[in-house]
């Protein structure tokens, strides 16, 4: 009897023993096993997803069309699978390069895309490209989380500028008036378009040319041409017979405004002579000659020096053959004034008793004291004249 | 002649029965004690295992959270500071922060300044932050996003949150 109860007992506790170790151990080790596998199962897969997004390679062109026709697409962008992998593009965002943001705040395109490997697919933009002028880059996104971004280009309207305008129109304008504002507008007729539109020039010389070249496609253009916000008079154009001129290209490349000359009224030349008020016998001294150009001229001019010196008329108590002058300006601007020449001149011993003298400097009037650098008229200046006084050196 | 005995006094039961009751008694408490003690051990080794695996399993959700998480900053506009990001991950990410700050200064960290915002993992739409705060500074910018699996988000517990938070970076010249 004794014997079977120890027994017992002992068969109960190794029954525990045993239900612990079924029950906790081994579900524990099934368990955490089971978690491991998990665990390294949910690695594996990260791996894989992580070595599938660095396989991913897409290649984004954008491609347009210098067409003009508004109705039919004109940009589009090609994806360009080159990885191993089928790459599903779930968005497309076209990104302002300036100012580093979605244009429109949402993307270009907006549904899955699949791209095999190996193949181009051609998706067109044009809508999301509507109207947009500047740097853009288009963005795809991958369904696996890679961003990839095609070059930068350059819209106008959008339109890539690159090859839209293959056409160059040039407008000359001959003999514009000085002072005034000149702007040459364009009207594109039809489905042709031009850039820019419009161009205003301000003329900083009587009679001056310019000539300015626009991009544009082929078609037929208006070409107007204003002068200070008024548009040029037929009259006052000695081409073409109208305003606007119309022009096709590309079977002509130009239009050539010519005004009518602007008449060039010489005016007269401010001469002044700036001089010693006294000087003292035997001395040598200097005096200059001032020319001033009036604001009103045309044109600049150029100084004839030696008609002024042939002008300068000195009597009184110098030296004879003791004058010399010195050219300085050569060419006098509107509104300018400027010492054209610089003498020199000795005074003369007073004989006698005589405690004082004088020299009088007079430089005549010129009818070509200069001549103007467009026009070549001669350009006149009035007289001046001066007085110094000679006193006798002290000790004498 | 058989000679009367006493019931307690028989040989043949009397003291005999008495250690026979003493070892039944014996042997019932080591039976007793043993499934106690069996019993108590198998309770402590179940508790043990049950709170051990309990903890485990949440560390390995973490872990595991951590391996599915994914998300990517897609654009950004500098204008109204709005930033979009999608979860190309197996998770749904929960937004904790979002901050754009110059590229020469340092991370601010985790800002708290997005909260609760769910963006569902292998969503076909990107979804748009709004509230991401700026920081001054020239650019070029670093656009942070943190975030975690939405399931381990508890608004009620920060510290917690950025303990398990995951980044997303974006460089925006």
């Amino acid at each position: 009897m004794r014997k079977d109860s120890t027994g017992i007992s002992t068969m109960v506790g190794m029954a525990i023993i045993i239900a612990i170790f079924f029950t906790t151990l081994i579900p524990l080790y099934l368990y955490m096993s089971s978690l491991y596998s998990l665990l390294s199962n949910e690695t594996n897969s990260r791996m894989i997803r992580d070595v599938d997004r660095e396989t991913e390679d897409l290649k984004l062109f954008v491609e347009g069309k210098s067409g003009i026709n508004q109705e039919n697409p004109s940009i589009s962008v090609i994806l360009k699978n080159t990885s191993p992998l089928l790459i599903r593009v779930e968005r497309i965002w076209m990104m302002n390069v300036e100012t580093g943001s979605p244009v429109g705040d949402a993307p270009c395109i907006d549904r899955v895309l699949d791209v095999p490997p190996g193949w181009n697919v051609t998706i067109q933009v044009n809508a999301c490209v509507q109207g947009f002028t500047g740097r853009a880059q288009f963005i795809a996104v991958t369904e696996r989380g890679r961003l990839f971004g095609s070059e930068p280009i350059d819209l106008l309207r959008g339109r890539i500028i690159s090859g839209l305008f293959p056409y160059t129109l040039t407008v000359s304008v001959i003999n514009m008036k000085r002072g005034s504002e000149y702007t040459i507008d364009i009207l594109p007729l039809g489905d042709a378009d031009i850039h820019p539109r419009s161009i205003t020039y301000k003329a900083t010389a009587s009679n001056e040319n310019i000539s300015l070249s626009f991009g544009a496609t082929a078609g037929t253009f208006l070409v107007y041409l204003s002068e200070s916000g008024v548009l040029v008079s037929t009259s006052r154009l000695l081409a073409p017979p109208t305003n606007p001129v119309a022009v096709t290209l590309p079977d002509y490349w130009n239009a050539i405004f010519i005004l009518s000359r602007s008449p060039i009224q010489p005016v007269t030349i401010d001469l002044e002579i700036s001089a010693p008020t006294r000087v003292l016998e035997g001395q040598s001294f200097q005096f200059q000659i001032i020319l001033s150009l009036p604001a009103q001229a045309d044109e600049d001019v150029r100084v004839n020096h030696d008609r002024i010196i042939q002008a300068i008329r000195i009597s009184g108590d110098y030296e004879q053959n003791t004058l010399q002058c010195l050219p300085i300006a050569e060419t006098l601007t509107p509104g300018s004034t400027s010492i054209a020449l610089s003498c020199s001149l000795t005074a003369a011993e007073l004989q006698g008793n005589r405690n004082s003298g004088s020299i009088t400097i007079t430089v005549n009037q010129l009818q070509n004291c200069g001549t103007g650098v467009n026009s070549g008229q001669p350009y006149p200046s009035d007289q001046d004249s001066t007085t110094i006084d000679v006193r006798r050196q002290k000790g004498r | 002649m058989e000679r009367d005995v006493p019931p307690h006094t028989n040989p043949r039961c009397g003291p005999r029965g008495k250690r026979g009751d003493t070892v039944i008694l014996g042997e019932i408490l080591l039976f007793a004690g043993v499934v106690t003690l069996g019993l108590a051990l198998w309770g402590l080794s179940l508790g043990y295992v049950t709170s051990h695996s309990t903890k485990l399993t949440e560390d390995y959700d973490r872990f595991v959270s951590r391996q599915r998480g994914f998300l990517i900053v897609e654009a950004v506009s500098l204008q109204s500071n709005v930033v979009w990001v999608s979860n190309p991950g197996l998770n749904d990410a929960a937004i904790i922060s979002c901050t754009i700050y110059p590229k020469t200064t340092p991370s601010p960290g985790i800002r708290y300044n997005v909260r609760g915002v769910i963006v569902e993992a292998s969503s076909y739409r990107p979804t748009a932050l709004i509230g991401c705060e700026r920081f001054p500074g020239p650019p070029p910018y670093t656009v942070e996003v943190w975030y975690i699996s939405a399931h381990l988000y508890n608004p009620q517990d920060p510290a917690r949150n950025s303990m398990y938070a995951l980044v997303a970076r974006y460089e925006k010249g």
